[in-house]
C-alpha cells in the first residue's frame, strides 16, 4: 500500500475546515438516510436546508417512509376528546394520547391524516389534521342541506392525491332525500373546493348508519337491505353498484384488507372465511382463504386490518383484539367501552396542505 | 478446517490495482476488490493483466479505509463459514458488528467521505453502515445543531410558522 495507515487518526473535527455535506450528497443517498428517521423528527429537521425539505415533502419519499412507520388504531371516546393511539408496530403494543389540536370529532382517517368535524353550531366546518406533524388544513364550508351525511378520506395511488368524499341523502322519519355527493382534492395544485359529482338514483338508507370503508382510492358504502355496495372510484369520481357476496351475511363483517373490500365470515367456531371483492365494476367476489383463528371469536366484529391483511383488529364487546394470521397469535389491545370513533392510523409525514408536488427522482 | 494435504499447488493470490483520485496505487486481492458491486459488474470483461481501476471520486485517505473494511469483511466471512462448517461455536458475527461500530466511529468529514465512496463503489453493507451512522447523528438534534455538525449552509427560506 502506498500510504501509511497511522498518520491520520487524530480527531480534529472542529478544527478542520469542513466541506459542506449536503450539496454533494445525492438525493438518492439522502433519501436513504432520511428514511431511517421517525416522522415526528423529519417534520423538525426539514428546516435544515432546501434539499432536505424538498425530499421530505416529496410524495414518493413520504410513501417510502410510511412503509416503516408506526401504525395502529386510534380511538376517540367522545367528540372533542384527545385520541388514544394504540401503536401495534412490531407486535409491541403501547399506547399514548394525541392532542387533536382542534376540539372536534373525528369522522374519517387515512394514513396519518384525520378528518375532524368541529363541535358546536358550525357543524359543517371540517379540518384535515396530520396528528404526527400537527399540520392542519381548514376545508371550505360545504353546502348545507337536509338529510344525513357520510364522510370518507382516501389516498388515490394513480393520482397521488388525497380526496375527501361526502355522501348526502338517506331518510329520517317520513322524509327521504335523493343521494348527492361532493368531493374535494386535498393536496392538489388547485384551490381547495368542493366539487359536486353525479350520484346514482338509488335508495340508500341504512348505509348512513355505518361508516363507509375506503381502500385503495375507492369508497364503499354497504347497503344491507338492498344487498348491494355503492362504490365510488375516487380516481374518476364515478359510482358503481355491486352486489354483496351471495352468502349469508350474518355472523361476519366488512373491512378493507390490503387493497380490497373484504367480508370476514365466521364459519366453524374457530374459522374465518375471507371473501374479497376483486373487481368492484364486475362485482366479482372471491373466497380468498380461510383463516384458522384458534379461538371462539363468534362475537367479534372486525374493524380494520394491517400488514396487507395479516393483522386484523377485532372488537369483542368492550375489548379490542388484534389477530396476527402469520404468527397465529391474539393480542389484547385495550378496553373500548364507549367509543365515538375508531380507525387505523400511522405516524406519517403526509402533508395536508395544498401544494404543487415536485419529484426528486 | 484448512485443506492441508497439498498446500503447494495453491495458485498465487490474484490481485487488482485500485488507483485513488490523487494518484496512489493500491494493490489488493481480487476477492477484496469484488466487495464492490461496481468492480464486480465489469470484472469478467476485463483482461487478466489489465485489472486496474481508476477511482476518480475516491481519495487515497478514504480508499485506504474502504480497503481495510473490505479485507476485514472478506476474512471474517471466511472464518464464520469455517466455524459453521466445523459446527464449532463462534461469536464471529457479533465480533464483526463490534468491529463495524468501531470502524464507523469517525469524525463527520471522514464519515461523509466513506458514505460517498461506498455509494460510488456500491458496497452495500458499508453504505448501510454509513447511512445508519449519519441517521444516528441526526437523531435528537435540532436543525441548527445539524447544520453545525454537518456544516450545511442554511439556504432554507422556510419559516415553520408561515403558511406555504
Amino acid at each position: 500500500m502506498a500510504k501509511s495507515t497511522d498518520e491520520d487518526q487524530e480527531k480534529q473535527e472542529d478544527m478542520k475546515i469542513k466541506k459542506p455535506i449536503t450539496p454533494h450528497l445525492s438525493d438518492d443517498v439522502m433519501i436513504k438516510i432520511l428514511t431511517r428517521l421517525r416522522a415526528k423528527e423529519l417534520n423538525q429537521i426539514r428546516y435544515v436546508c432546501k434539499q432536505w425539505n424538498n425530499i421530505i415533502r416529496d410524495p414518493y419519499f413520504i410513501k417510502q417512509h410510511s412503509l416503516n412507520s408506526e401504525y395502529g388504531v386510534i380511538v376517540q371516546i367522545s367528540p372533542g376528546d384527545d385520541v388514544r393511539f394504540i401503536n401495534m408496530k412490531g407486535g409491541n403494543i403501547y399506547e399514548y394520547n394525541i392532542d387533536t389540536i382542534l376540539k372536534g370529532g373525528i369522522v374519517a382517517t387515512c394514513d396519518g391524516l384525520v378528518l375532524l368535524q368541529l363541535d358546536g353550531l358550525w357543524s359543517l366546518k371540517f379540518y384535515i389534521i396530520n396528528l404526527t406533524t400537527r399540520e392542519n388544513l381548514e376545508l371550505p364550508l360545504c353546502s348545507e342541506r337536509p338529510g344525513r351525511e357520510s364522510y370518507a378520506i382516501d389516498y388515490i395511488p394513480s393520482r397521488n392525491e388525497y380526496k375527501v368524499a361526502r355522501l348526502l341523502g338517506g331518510e329520517e322519519g317520513d322524509s327521504k332525500w335523493d343521494l348527492a355527493c361532493e368531493v374535494l382534492i386535498v393536496n392538489g395544485c388547485d384551490k381547495l373546493q368542493w366539487k359536486s359529482i353525479d350520484a346514482p338514483d338509488v335508495d340508500m338508507t341504512k348505509c348512513f348508519g355505518y361508516r363507509p370503508i375506503s381502500v385503495n382510492g375507492v369508497v364503499y358504502w354497504v347497503e344491507y337491505p338492498r344487498h348491494m355496495v355503492l362504490c365510488l372510484d375516487l380516481s374518476d369520481d364515478k359510482f358503481h353498484q355491486t352486489p354483496l357476496p351471495k352468502i349469508s351475511l350474518s355472523k361476519g363483517g366488512f373491512i378493507g384488507m390490503g387493497n380490497y373490500l373484504s367480508f370476514l365470515k365466521y364459519t366453524a367456531p374457530e374459522d374465518l372465511d375471507v371473501w374479497v371483492l376483486k373487481d368492484f365494476c364486475k362485482g366479482e367476489w372471491v373466497k380468498q382463504q380461510t383463516i384458522s383463528v384458534r379461538s371462539k371469536i363468534i362475537e367479534c366484529m372486525p374493524i380494520c386490518s394491517f400488514e396487507n391483511g395479516d393483522v386484523i383488529v377485532f372488537r369483542k364487546r368492550k375489548t379490542l383484539w388484534a389477530y396476527n394470521a402469520k404468527l397465529q397469535m391474539w393480542t389484547k389491545l385495550g378496553n373500548a367501552e364507549r367509543i365515538y370513533f375508531w380507525g387505523s392510523h400511522m405516524s406519517s409525514i403526509v402533508f395536508p396542505k395544498a401544494q404543487c408536488t415536485r419529484s426528486v427522482m | 478446517m484448512k485443506d492441508s494435504f497439498n498446500p503447494s499447488i495453491e495458485p498465487p493470490k490474484k490481485t487488482v490495482t485500485l488507483v485513488s483520485s490523487d494518484g496512489y496505487d493500491f494493490e489488493v486481492e481480487e476477492e477484496v476488490a469484488l466487495e464492490s458491486q461496481v468492480i464486480k459488474d465489469g470484472f469478467e470483461d476485463k483482461a487478466v493483466d489489465d485489472r486496474e481501476y481508476l477511482l476518480f471520486n475516491v481519495h487515497s485517505d478514504t480508499l485506504e479505509l474502504i480497503i481495510k473494511y473490505c479485507e476485514k469483511h472478506v476474512s471474517s466471512r471466511k472464518s464464520i463459514s469455517a466455524a459453521a462448517a466445523s459446527s464449532s461455536s463462534s461469536n464471529g458475527e457479533e465480533a464483526l458488528k463490534e468491529w463495524d461500530e468501531h470502524f464507523i466511529s469517525v469524525d463527520t468529514n471522514t464519515l461523509y467521505d466513506i458514505l460517498m465512496a461506498a455509494d460510488y463503489l456500491n458496497i452495500k453493507s458499508l453504505l448501510d453502515l454509513a447511512i445508519q451512522k449519519v441517521a444516528d447523528t441526526i437523531h435528537g438534534r435540532s436543525p441548527e445543531q445539524i447544520r453545525k455538525k454537518f456544516n450545511i449552509e442554511n439556504d432554507s427560506i422556510i419559516d415553520p410558522w408561515a403558511s406555504e
